[in-house]
């Protein structure tokens, strides 16, 4: 047989063998033999889009067939079994591909039929033949309904699948799709024709999502656990009174302006300048150690002027100092490090390229989102811890910084858990930061130099298009459901935790 | 270290961790400032009027703009890395000559500049800003002025009876021409209503012989004023200015597209500062032209406006009702603690599933089912079933309840004891007491609720891109036509407007002030109102301090 766009022709022996060979330059070549099996090939179809072939075989066996690109450059084709549906109990006579989506209907010689959809790898439906001895067969143009005649009848079939290219394969799974190399996790919703094969894999989303979400916890915990405790510990109340609107400030940002600014102001400029960050994360903490221990050598008397955590506010100037100079010496830095090109260098140490919005980008901005709720929580869990257990230690002798960790840190312990996990559900859930600072491409690895697409952007970017109702819909739908799933857990569980922790303060 | 006991070891070592803490909140509030900082330098810079630089090139091509952006370069490195000369961005606009609003130029490259006093811009309404040279002004043949400085003086003269006009054609166009067209739209439905209503032949056949008779009068008073109309924009499009751009090309500007006409190079300080307040009223009341990347955005804030304020109409009532049971009525117990729970994770979840709901509930069920019994005549287009102001408020309005509810159960707690007993002594019934003392105690715990919800309203984006917002309504949903308030309309948001804008716009680089001057006006206002719900927060606290329950 010939497929409609004229490019390949197939065909099946009595022996259990298929041919196949190129139509190209309008001259065929050579027919390659590849076996099926040592039962023989008794019906052949090719699916819409021209590229699968459906096998049926005279023991009942039905199978996909897909031409598979080989060798280094893909520049050879081999035919090859993608796919096995449950065999049928009699040799399939008559298969007939449907017009509009990846379904099939086989008919066995036993006077079965069974309606297969190959992308799913799904059997919809199979049961007995409204006309056992039918000898032809047609899907109708809307695929809502069969035609089978035979020793002079004629039979209709009613079919109502409206969503046959969904299984817990297709959305979770790898599935190996026409014109893959091996079977993999790809989401790619729409494409160019209508004989696209839609790709409805969420695996790629979850995985964008976590990462993104682990990329600016790295950022957000430290950043919000630890300021919380040096707020509720070592500052005075007055100043704690003027730092605590800031932070609520920084939680009333709106994510938009975030992603603005992640995109258009950041990205571009952390290409430029990303051996500065890397000098940051040690220059940083140094010059804050420096500062703080200059600090200490400061007369009592003119330290004793300051309400106690003071030095906070020093350390936002010596930071900023910091960071400039950071900025500074990037070009020099990256010359001696990275031999004059950091991206360059990352591409041949590493192999991995540099996108330009990508998970680093993520880290900082959303991280920049979720550290104001983590700090709120965090503070709060530990401005509770009773005050009768502070002063006990320190009457034992303990230090200062000895109670915090020993005692403060432990009993304000799940306080700080659930602040972390519902910092996580924000993550998770954030989308306009997301959208607007990676390049919302769904691939999957964990490189923080390139983009990724999060459930929650994919939904954003997508359900204006999705035609009401349709599988696409239902299942950004399904993609809704599962962000709402996972963080209704995770601020459940951290509610839980809280409300536990309360109680149990009230008790001491 | 040497020379010291464990003892001070130990605490020199928590003095060191200590400081990073202390570390870990200074950058947090740095990294606010810093925020902050840079969207106001950017923002406001926006306005504000840089001079005119001509430049010219060693190859002994002249251009003229701004300088908008410097680039440090970078020398030769050993390893043979190409040195990288410094490099300016000039915003060199006459995108109609051009085609580029901007060029890049590296400083060795450029052989001489100055400032040249005669160098005007012209803001335009299309095609954006014209950098050059005035030569000549001119009706039709007929010459009305000739050189640079008769056509400066003569130009403000014209332009001002110009302007007059453009305003006569707008109030003709949104005034009786928008009248009119919404009178034959309303006998469009009527017709559509008689064919589905189906009467009797008879009275079918007059009640579309009276519709089609209206029509005509419409379309007749449509044609009377559509002359009008063409007249007003020939007379408007008469005159030209003649001018020259750097590179020496003539170009002809109508005087009536003109926006503004300056000459940035002869201002003083005064003039430029008046510039700049008259640029940013321009930025908050006028209608942005060109695809959004220039002109102003007051249909976006009037519609961010509008939107939080139906919100708060629909989350207050909602909200302080439900506080005021879980607080005053229900009994504390495993139910009240569900619902808490439940109350805490709904602020929990994210914004875009409250999107996907309103999209499913109210747009697609509500919606459709409002459409189908109510205005079946104008289906297949939808009028409630598709995305609109009214849906993206109840949307906002689900997503808001909690910090209502928390904001009011806090107020409500806040208020003593003693003024409950006091009240019920009195012989005032529970909801009296609950009306009249409790509520009115907690009201500044209500107004912290209501504005941090419509703060968080005002900035939220996602759920609305979903059910309701446009990057160009082309009306207000208030307007002179009935029933006035149009809930079912599309609107432009302040924050979708930054997202638009930003990263759906064909000429990012040009547009990237506006989108900083636009989020820097979202801030504010964001900012604005979580502060003064703080300050009334912590007010109430205050003046409650101790008499908690």
């Amino acid at each position: 047989m010939l497929s409609a766009d004229q490019r390949d022709r197939y065909g099946g022996t009595g022996g259990g063998e298929l041919l196949w060979g190129q139509l190209a330059g309008g001259r065929p070549h050579d027919l390659e033999v590849t076996s099926a099996g040592s039962s023989g090939v008794t019906a052949l179809t090719l699916l819409l889009g021209h590229r699968a072939l459906v096998v049926g075989q005279a023991d009942g066996a039905l199978g996909v067939w897909v031409r598979v690109r080989e060798g280094e450059e893909g520049e050879r084709f081999r035919l090859t079994r993608v796919r096995d549906f449950a065999p049928r109990r009699a040799a399939v006579h008559l298969l007939e591909p449907s017009q509009r989506n990846r379904g099939f209907l086989a008919h066995d010689l036993d006077g079965g039929l069974g309606l297969y959809y190959n992308t799913s790898h799904r059997v919809l439906w199979s049961g007995t033949s409204p006309l056992p001895a039918a000898s032809a067969m047609a899907f109708a143009p809307k695929g809502d309904g069969a035609v089978l005649a035979g020793g002079g009848r004629l039979a209709t079939v009613a079919i109502h699948n409206p969503h046959p290219e969904i299984s817990w394969r297709a959305l979770f799974g790898r599935v190996w799709y026409e014109g893959a190399r091996q079977p993999e996790h790809v989401w790619q919703s729409t494409g160019a024709t209508d004989e696209f094969e839609s790709k409805l894999s969420l695996t790629p989303l979850v995985v964008g999502t976590l990462k993104g979400t682990l990329y600016s916890l790295l950022l957000a915990v430290p950043l919000g656990v630890f300021g919380a405790m040096y707020a509720s510990q070592f500052m005075h109340p007055r100043l704690l009174g003027t730092v605590k609107p800031v932070v609520e400030v920084m939680a009333a940002l709106p994510s938009v302006v975030l992603g603005f600014l992640a995109g258009l102001w950041l990205a571009p400029r952390l290409e430029r300048l990303f051996p500065a960050l890397l000098l940051m994360l040690v220059v940083l903490p140094a010059s804050v150690l420096l500062a703080g221990w200059l600090w200490r050598k400061l007369p009592q008397r003119l330290r004793g002027r300051f309400v106690t955590g003071f030095e906070a506010l020093v350390f936002v100037v010596v930071l900023a100092a910091a960071a400039g100079l950071c900025l500074r010496l990037s070009a020099p830095f990256e010359a001696w490090a990275f031999g004059s090109d950091f991206q360059a260098w990352l591409l041949a140490a590493t192999g991995l390229p540099y996108d330009q919005r990508n998970a680093v980008v993520i880290g900082l901005a959303m991280g920049f989102a979720v550290i104001p709720i983590i700090f709120a929580i965090a503070e709060d869990a530990f401005s509770n811890v009773p005050r009768n257990l502070v002063a006990g230690s320190l009457a034992l002798g303990a230090n200062r910084w000895q109670t915090v960790t020993r005692v403060v840190l432990p009993s304000a312990s799940p306080g700080i858990f659930s602040a972390v996990m519902i910092g996580f559900g924000r993550a998770v859930g954030e989308t306009m930061i997301v959208l607007m600072a990676t390049g919302n491409t769904p691939i999957m690895d964990w490189n923080p130099f390139n983009g990724f697409r999060t459930l929650s952007a994919n939904i954003a970017v997508e359900i204006p298009e999705a035609p009401v109702f349709s599988t696409l819909y239902r299942v950004l739908f399904l993609a809704a459901l599962l962000l709402f799933a996972l963080t209704f857990v995770i601020n459940t569980v951290a509610e839980l935790v809280r409300q536990r922790l309360r109680r149990r303060y009230a008790e001491l | 270290m040497r020379g010291r006991t464990p003892a001070q070891r130990t605490e020199a070592l928590g003095h060191a961790l200590t400081w990073l803490c202390g570390g870990a909140l200074a950058l947090n509030l740095l990294l606010v400032v810093f925020l902050l900082g840079l969207l106001a330098w950017h923002g406001l810079g926006y306005f504000w009027q840089r001079p005119l630089v001509a430049v010219e090139l060693a190859d002994g091509a002249r251009l003229l703009g701004e300088v908008h952006h410097r680039e440090a370069g970078r020398p030769a490195d050993d390893d043979g890395g190409q040195p990288v000369p410094d490099r300016i961005q000039l915003k060199v606009g006459n995108r109609d000559v051009t085609g580029a609003d901007f060029v890049w130029l590296e400083e060795p490259g450029i052989a001489a500049r100055s400032r040249p006093a005669e160098a005007v811009l012209l803001e335009r309404l299309e095609w954006g800003h014209f950098y050059g040279f005035l030569r000549e002004l001119r009706d039709g043949d007929r010459l009305l002025a000739a050189g640079d400085e008769a056509v400066w003086r003569e130009l403000p003269v014209l332009h001002r009876d110009k302007l007059a006009l453009r305003e006569r054609i707008h109030e003709l166009e949104s005034g009786p021409i928008g009248r009119i067209n919404y009178r034959l739209e309303q006998l469009r439905l009527a017709t559509r209503r008689v064919e589905l209503e189906a009467p009797p032949p008879a009275e079918r056949e007059r009640r579309l012989a009276e519709i089609a008779a209206d029509a005509a009068a419409a379309e007749a008073d449509y044609a009377a004023l559509a002359e009008e109309l063409f007249a007003l924009r020939d007379e408007l499009m008469r005159e030209v200015v003649v001018a020259e751009t750097a590179a020496g090309r003539s170009q002809q500007i109508a005087v009536g597209s003109i926006v503004r006409a300056l000459r940035p190079n002869a201002m003083g300080a005064g003039d430029k500062l008046g510039l700049y307040l008259s640029r940013v009223w321009e930025f908050v009341s006028e209608d942005p032209r060109e695809s959004n990347t220039e002109g102003g955005i007051f249909p976006a804030i009037f519609g961010t406006v509008l939107m939080v304020f139906l919100m708060s109409l629909a989350v207050v009532p909602l909200g302080v009702l439900a506080a005021l049971y879980l607080r005053e009525y229900a009994r504390q117990g495993a139910l009240v603690r569900a619902v808490r729970i439940a109350v805490n994770n709904l602020a929990g979840v994210p914004s875009i599933v409250f999107g996907v709901f309103g999209l499913g509930f109210f747009v697609y069920l509500v919606g459709g089912t409002i459409d189908r019994l109510f205005y079946p005549e104008a289906l297949p287009t939808p009028t409630y079933g598709t995305g609109g102001i009214l849906w993206a408020a109840l949307t906002l309005a689900l997503l808001t309840v909690p910090v209502v509810i928390v904001a009011t159960e806090e107020g409500l707690a806040a208020v003593p004891r003693v003024v409950r007993e006091g009240s019920l002594a009195l012989g005032a019934t529970k909801l009296e007491t609950v009306w009249r003392v409790v509520l009115p105690a907690a009201a500044p715990g209500i107004l912290t609720g209501m504005i941090l919800a419509m703060a968080r309203a005002a900035g939220e984006v996602a759920p609305l891109m979903i059910v309701g917002m446009v990057k160009l309504a082309p009306s207000l949903p208030i307007d002179a036509l009935p029933p006035f308030l149009h809930l079912e309309r599309k609107f432009m948001h302040l924050g979708f407007h930054i997202y638009d804008v930003g990263f759906q716009s064909p000429n990012v680089e040009a547009t990237k002030p506006l989108v900083f001057a636009t989020a820097l006006l979202l801030i504010a206002i964001v900012t604005v109102m979580n502060l003064v719900a703080i300050a009334l927060r912590n007010h109430l606290r205050r003046k409650y301090a101790g008499s908690a329950v």
